[in-house]
């Protein structure tokens, strides 16, 4: 087993984190600063924190309280950083040669020689890191580091693709900010915020269940909402929730009475957009439109009581024209947190 | 009147052996201290003594015959190694850390990281430095001899100055290569 159990404090904020490693990836997904990279750096051995206990595959290789700690070179992690670290006055298979150097040379000339075409590098082998693109220097760090066969792979917020990764065959610690990476590679998502794990779990289970408003705002949705409980109906399985300026009907919120305060949040993709004038579907608001922002994949509407609906660009251009707007609210779709 | 060459292969043999000699002790000191300012203000102190003071310190200390160029070495190396020092810590300081840290991941040890990746990354502005000190050392030892009478010709001073202004650009030169690559 893997695990981390690691605390440090820093002018900005206090780091203390307690989690496993299964195998495959554990993405941690985090705002700047918030020590993703210490906790890389702690189980990689290049920094040391000031208590916990690091676990690489059932052996101790930190317990501040025995005072163990293991130098990098002891630990077996390989760690791709989020700059360049390629030895740039070496070429390719310097820097492979490097990670192998311990094996038999006609042992170590094949395994270069393998990963050079696994990795589809063969090409560029004799080439130096400046001679390379970033893709090769992407793939020629997960290279080397993977040629040392470590027992974990630690990557620290570099443009790693899906297809990269599932080149990697040890468990694997990814620092990313993109959360389709994390649904599509990683098996376990840990949010971290201030030094502290928000939430942890799969990836579409804590996109879909945010457990509070700061992990529901770390993963980028715009529909916070605090208000108050109407009403309360386990029967129909429904709730009645009170905002400011509109009011809403939800499923029903377990271990809550009424009056008590909660927060609502709503994906805006969820949100479903129609003119104003029709007859007005359920749990729907008339809300005037104050900024549209186009994207890759979708329009961005922000309308009035700061509320954010994605929608398809075919459908923006059918309703671009609206004198009013009301925005639907699916019950399923609001989240109690 | 034949010239008499004999100060100039002194110098020479007195300088470049303190340059050689201080050289890989300079580097390592100038690595490990790489992370400790105060101890790499220590290491300095001896920048304070000219070689002629610690050469005359060495000489009514351990010599019991005549003036011996091992004595102005000696004292060479005491200037050459907090200068070479200086010059690598600094050297080592201006290399991303992250090759550092690649390579001990990779399994290094602290010397191998020294010598695969942190000496050739930073051999330019340590050449620089070596050269600088040789060339100074050089001019010290020249010093030395005008100063016990012992004045070399005309031709002579004007290699000794050769030398030393030749290796102080070539050193410089390739300081300033690395400071363009940066």
């Amino acid at each position: 087993m893997t695990s981390v159990r690691i605390a440090c404090k820093f002018p900005r904020f206090s780091l203390d984190v307690d989690f496993a490693i299964p195998a495959g990836i554990t993405a941690l997904f985090g705002p700047p600063d918030s020590g993703k990279t210490v906790i890389l750096d702690a189980v990689a051995g290049l920094t040391r924190p000031a208590a916990g206990r690091i676990l690489l595959d059932d052996a101790i290789v930190f317990d501040a309280q025995s005072r163990v700690h293991l130098p990098a070179r002891r630990r077996h992690c390989g760690y791709i950083f989020r700059k360049d670290a390629l030895f740039p006055h070496l070429t390719l298979r310097g820097n492979l040669r490097f990670a192998v150097r311990r094996l038999p040379r006609l042992e170590r000339h094949r395994r270069i020689a393998e990963t050079l075409e696994r990795f589809d590098l063969a090409s560029a082998a004799d080439a130096r890191p400046s001679e390379l693109t970033a893709a090769q220097k992407l793939r020629a760090a997960v290279a080397r580091a993977v040629m040392a066969e470590p027992k974990l792979l630690l990557v620290d917020d570099c443009p790693a693709d899906e297809s990269l990764l599932r080149l990697v065959a040890c468990p694997t610690l990814l620092v990313t900010a993109d959360l389709d990476l994390c649904c599509s590679a990683a098996g376990q998502l840990l949010l971290i915020e201030n030094g502290r794990i928000l939430q942890r779990g799969s990836p579409r289970e804590v996109l879909d269940r945010p457990e509070s408003v700061e992990a529901a705002r770390l993963l980028g949705i715009r529909n916070l909402f605090h208000g108050t409980i109407a009403a309360l109906d386990p029967g129909r399985n429904s709730s009645r929730l009170e905002f400011g300026d509109f009011a809403l009907t939800g499923p029903y919120i377990p271990s809550h009475f009424r009056g008590d305060q909660v927060w609502v949040a709503v994906p805006s993709a969820a949100l479903r957009v129609h003119p104003a004038g029709i007859a007005a579907p359920p749990n729907s608001v008339a809300v005037n439109l104050v900024r549209v922002s186009p994207r890759a994949a979708s329009v961005r509407l922000e309308f009035e009581h700061s509320i954010f609906a994605d929608i398809p660009h075919e459908e923006f251009a059918r309703q671009k024209d609206n004198k009013g707007w009301q925005v639907e609210f699916p019950p399923a779709a609001l989240r109690i947190l | 009147m034949p010239v008499e060459w004999s100060p100039l292969w002194l110098s020479l043999r007195a300088a470049g052996t303190a340059t050689a000699a201080a050289l890989l002790p300079g580097l390592w000191l100038g690595y490990v201290l790489r992370d400790r300012p105060r101890a790499s203000a220590l290491a300095a102190l001896p920048l304070g003594f000219p070689p002629v003071i610690v050469c005359a310190f060495l000489l009514s200390t351990y010599a019991r015959r005549a003036f011996g160029w091992e004595f102005a070495a000696a004292a060479g190396i005491v200037y050459a190694l907090p200068l070479l020092a200086r010059a690598a810590r600094a050297a080592f300081l201006e290399i991303e850390p992250q090759y550092a840290a690649a390579a001990r991941t990779l399994g290094a040890s602290e010397w191998r990281v020294f010598w695969v990746i942190a000496l050739p990354l930073a051999w330019r502005p340590i050449f620089g430095a070596a050269s600088l000190a040789f060339a100074r050392l050089l001019a010290e030892f020249a010093i030395v001899l005008f100063l016990a009478g012992r004045a070399p010709a005309p031709p002579v001073a004007a290699a000794l100055a050769a030398i030393a202004l030749a290796a102080v650009y070539a050193g410089q030169r390739a300081a300033a290569g690395a400071r363009r690559r940066a």
